[in-house]
């Protein structure tokens, strides 16, 4: 299996010396490949820190060639393309980088893909998410939905162009059912917020009509015979021993004369009501 | 079998034909010439120089320490290192240090490059298998037809609204509440009850985080309690106002009521203490046990 070999000095010589023959090696096949695939010039120069005598490939004589041709041009073009280690490691490191980006936004997108298809068929809740992911899907749904735009005036067109009988029949077609399933849940999600506002709508139609229904069953209590009042009477008593006789009168009946009748009799509390009323 | 691409693939060691192809290989092979150069350099200490004439007549070199010094050396003959003077060597030491560097910073670029390809290799099976469920909304979209694309554009339209809402708020979340303690809460309530929803949903999440003193709650809590019994009042009303007998029936139509708004009351109010919810309950009965002038006394 191979290992990953940590880009630094070897530290022990026998390795390094061993690493360096095959190296060398591999390097000279590479460059040999270069040279016969592409009908090109080269060569190669390796000094070895266990061998005063240089390795030149492919051989002195070639090298003495190469180097000739290569000192006859100008010092502008010798140095156009021409690299150290330290530059050429940089360079490497601004390329990979810009791979790395490249492949972690395409990452991204597809994330934010499949979190909106989530979103659309009920797997993923949309309250859980976080301001970022928020942002970036409502930016993804913005693209999305401009590209589905676009298609439709296209076929709209295409439609329009053509005679009008295809129209309809398109557009007629039925939905897939297995689609419709999911999104149709999705929907109700939506529908849920309109019943709680005509709830609240009810409330303030509800709310008129305790008044007039009051009003009007005073009136015949006042006209009617004695067991209407005792219905009435018997109301309260049941309100009363359901809560806190004081809080309740407190929220009830600012007026001081209540609070202080309340300790004395029950039934008295009765009285100025009515009286008040009549 | 073909291979779809030339990765591992071995070819002919011949002049290649295909002038455009020859020009991407010499590119690429030459990029990975100076690497294993580069490497020979790194591990084994060793000085380098290549040269090579593209098919344009350009030239290209790598060189360690650099290219100029390496041919001297060889064109020269000479067998030993030249004799380094202390600033030499210093600049050796720095350039060595600075080449260390450069190599750790691209060791990492790599790793994070591999977790980044794993990633992908994952989105891409996702992918995959959610293609064979056949969900035709996941196609491209030049291949949906125009029924398809406007429902789907309906959807997502109406998946749209919930994720801006759902950002706003997110927004709003670190923002200071203005109504906390103020009386125009219940203005903006109703303003909004009237021209649309999604705020309405935002100032009821709001007024749930509040701080509520007691009238405020009182006040909050009123509206969820009627929601439910207009119904039942609302018959037990027209039943008053046409058949005046029926009033003996007011109590036992009473008790359902109660025990949906107990229930109600259970489910909103989880934190609340007993007393609150005795408060509560005691004040729906008396709305209905007292004459109306209270009412209004009350409000």
């Amino acid at each position: 299996m191979k290992r990953k070999m940590k880009l630094s000095l070897i530290e022990n010589s026998v390795s390094r010396k061993t690493t360096f023959t095959k190296r060398k090696k591999g390097m000279t096949k590479k460059l040999t490949e270069l040279v016969t695939l592409c009908g090109v010039e080269a060569c190669a120069v390796v000094y070895s820190p266990f061998n005063s005598i240089p390795e030149a490939w492919p051989s002195r004589e070639g090298v003495e060639d190469v180097v000739s041709k290569f000192m006859e041009l100008s010092v502008l073009d010798r140095t156009k393309k021409m690299v150290d280690q330290e530059t050429f490691i940089s360079q490497r490191i601004a390329k990979e980088k810009e791979q790395l980006q490249k492949l972690r936004d395409e990452n991204h997108n597809s994330q934010i893909r499949e979190l909106m298809f989530g979103c659309l068929k009920g797997e993923t809740n949309v309250y859980n998410l976080d301001g970022r992911d928020l942002q970036d899907l409502s930016l993804y749904i913005d693209k999305y939905l401009n590209g589905l735009t676009r298609r439709i005036e296209i076929l709209i067109e295409n439609g329009e162009s053509s005679s009008s009988l295809p129209l309809p029949i398109v557009a007629n077609a039925a939905a897939p059912v297995g689609f419709d399933g999911p999104m149709f849940q999705y929907h109700n999600q939506n529908q849920q917020k309109p019943v709680q506002f005509q709830y609240q709508a009810l409330y303030d139609f509800y709310d008129q009509i305790p008044k007039k229904i009051h009003g009007f069953n005073m009136n015949m209590n006042k006209d009617s015979n004695q067991s209407m009042v005792l219905d009435l009477n018997q109301n309260l008593n049941d309100g009363e021993d359901e809560g806190i006789p004081c809080m309740d009168n407190n929220n009830y009946h600012p007026e001081i004369d209540c609070l202080a009748t309340v300790t004395t009799a029950p039934t008295d509390v009765c009285a100025p009501n009515i009286t008040n009323d009549l | 079998m073909v291979k779809k691409s030339k990765g591992r693939q071995k070819i002919e060691m011949v002049k290649m034909k295909n002038e455009s192809n020859l020009q991407v290989t010499f590119s690429k092979r030459r990029s990975g010439l100076f690497k294993k150069a580069s490497e020979l350099c790194t591990l084994c200490g060793a000085e380098v120089a290549i040269v090579v004439f593209s098919p344009g007549r350009k030239v290209f070199s790598f060189g360690h320490p650099n290219v100029d010094s390496v041919i001297d050396r060889f064109i020269n003959n000479n067998p030993l290192p030249p004799h380094q003077h202390n600033n030499m060597q210093l600049r050796e030491t720095r350039r060595n240090s600075i080449v260390q560097d450069l190599n750790n910073h691209l060791t990492q670029v790599l790793s994070q490059l591999e977790t980044e390809k794993k990633k992908y290799d994952e989105l891409k099976k996702i992918r995959e298998k959610t293609k064979a469920l056949g969900n035709w909304w996941e196609d491209p979209v030049e291949e949906l037809a125009l029924s398809q694309l406007e429902g789907f554009k309906g959807n997502l339209e109406n998946l749209k609204k919930v994720v801006t809402v759902e950002a706003s708020r997110f927004f709003q979340a670190n923002v200071p509440n203005f109504y906390v303690g103020s009386s125009s809460n219940n203005a903006a309530f109703g303003i909004d009850d009237g021209s649309h929803i999604n705020p309405d949903m935002d100032l009821f999440s709001q007024r749930r985080m509040m701080d509520i003193n007691a009238f405020n709650y009182n006040q909050n809590q009123i509206h969820p309690n009627h929601a439910l019994p207009p119904f039942g009042n609302n018959a037990y009303g027209i039943n008053e106002g046409f058949v005046p007998e029926y009033n003996v029936n007011f109590r036992p139509e009473y008790n359902p009521n109660q025990n949906q708004i107990q229930n109600q009351n259970q489910v909103q109010i989880q934190i609340q203490n007993q007393s609150f919810k005795r408060e509560n309950i005691s004040e729906y009965e008396h709305h209905h046990g007292y004459p109306p002038q209270s009412r209004s006394d009350y409000y």
